[in-house]
């Protein structure tokens, strides 16, 4: 794993993803499930546990995908970061909509588009041939 | 190939990423002939960027150092002009495009300047020699990777925040749902 960049990103976003919305989970402890107004996790990044139930998922498909191989990791780290940044391409046109997930100058959301790009760059640049070897 | 560059090979891709995004962004906002443009070269800078990652090596670098210039000469025209502001394209996302244009452009007139040079294939020959040098140049690629999205998050983020889209978007915590509304539709344009 330690040499293979798509294991080693899907493994560390996974873990970090599943901490972190384990973690919004405390915060938002008094709210109720479904509810979409949460409080701030770390002080800094704002949570609800919609967005903790999400990052859950995320984190368990990346963490397994991590653990899982090269191509899945990469097929897996492609995905999820193209379609973040798709879902955020799309809400530009949605102003006004919890949709529009990426421009607010906020710390989440930088870090939200940083991981993105992250994501998809190494699930598209690295490792190309893994599909190929794997097949 | 140099440690610096081994870890920059991937910064223009990304660079187009920005690009793609505050150009969809001022789209969104602009409408109208304005928004179409900018649109269709968001577009073309995403499918850029994905297609040259996918690749590994900057496609069409002819092509894209004409439409990177244009794009630099184009916005210096609306902003200098001032018609920026009558077409609803907000001057700062504009500057912050431009900066991921000229980072994509610089990086296909280095491709072409080789080329003609040399007469060969632009991409430099990275080939590795031996396992330990693949591995060292996989991580550093990783770590030019991971720097250069929060350089680009960085610039894109505050560009986003400062377009239509981002003064109608709504903090997390104040939102009622995802595809919830607080607008009956889309950005309203000029």
């Amino acid at each position: 794993m330690r040499n293979s960049p798509n294991r080693i990103v899907a493994t560390v976003f996974g873990a970090v993803y599943v901490f972190v919305g384990l973690l919004g989970f405390a915060v938002t402890g008094g709210v109720g499930f479904i509810a979409t107004e949460g409080g701030l996790l770390l002080g800094i990044f704002e949570v609800n546990p919609l967005h903790n139930v999400a990052r859950l998922l995320i984190g368990a498909a990346l963490l397994i995908a991590g653990f899982v191989g090269v191509a899945a990791a990469k097929a897996v780290n492609a995905t999820v970061g193209g379609a973040y940044l798709l879902l955020g391409i799309v809400g530009f046109f949605l102003a006004g909509t919890s949709a529009n997930i990426l421009a607010l100058n906020t710390a989440d959301h930088f870090l939200h588009l940083a991981s993105a790009i992250v994501l998809l760059g190494v699930g598209l640049g690295a490792e190309r041939s893994a599909r190929v070897a794997v097949a | 190939m140099t440690a610096l560059a081994t870890m920059a090979r991937t910064w223009p891709m990304l660079a187009a990423f920005g690009a793609g995004l505050v150009l969809l962004a001022l789209a969104a906002g602009a409408g109208g002939p304005a928004g179409g443009v900018l649109a269709g070269v968001g577009i073309a800078a995403l499918a850029w960027g994905v297609l040259s990652l996918h690749l590994g090596r900057p496609i069409a670098p002819g092509a894209t150092l004409a439409v990177g210039v244009a794009l630099l000469v184009g916005a210096a025209a609306l902003v200098g002009s001032g018609f920026a502001g009558t077409a609803g394209v907000p001057a700062g996302p504009l500057l912050a495009a431009s900066v991921f244009a000229a980072v994509v452009a610089a990086q296909a007139a280095a491709v072409v300047r080789r080329r003609s040079r040399a007469g060969t294939p632009s991409e430099p020959k990275g080939e590795p020699d031996g396992a330990g040098r693949a591995a060292i140049d996989g991580r550093l690629s990783l770590a030019g990777l991971v720097a250069g999205a929060l350089l680009v998050a960085a610039l894109a983020t505050p560009a986003l925040a400062a377009t239509e889209a981002g003064r109608l978007a709504v903090p997390h915590g104040d939102h009622s749902g995802w595809g919830s509304s607080s607008t009956t539709g889309p950005a309203h344009h000029h």
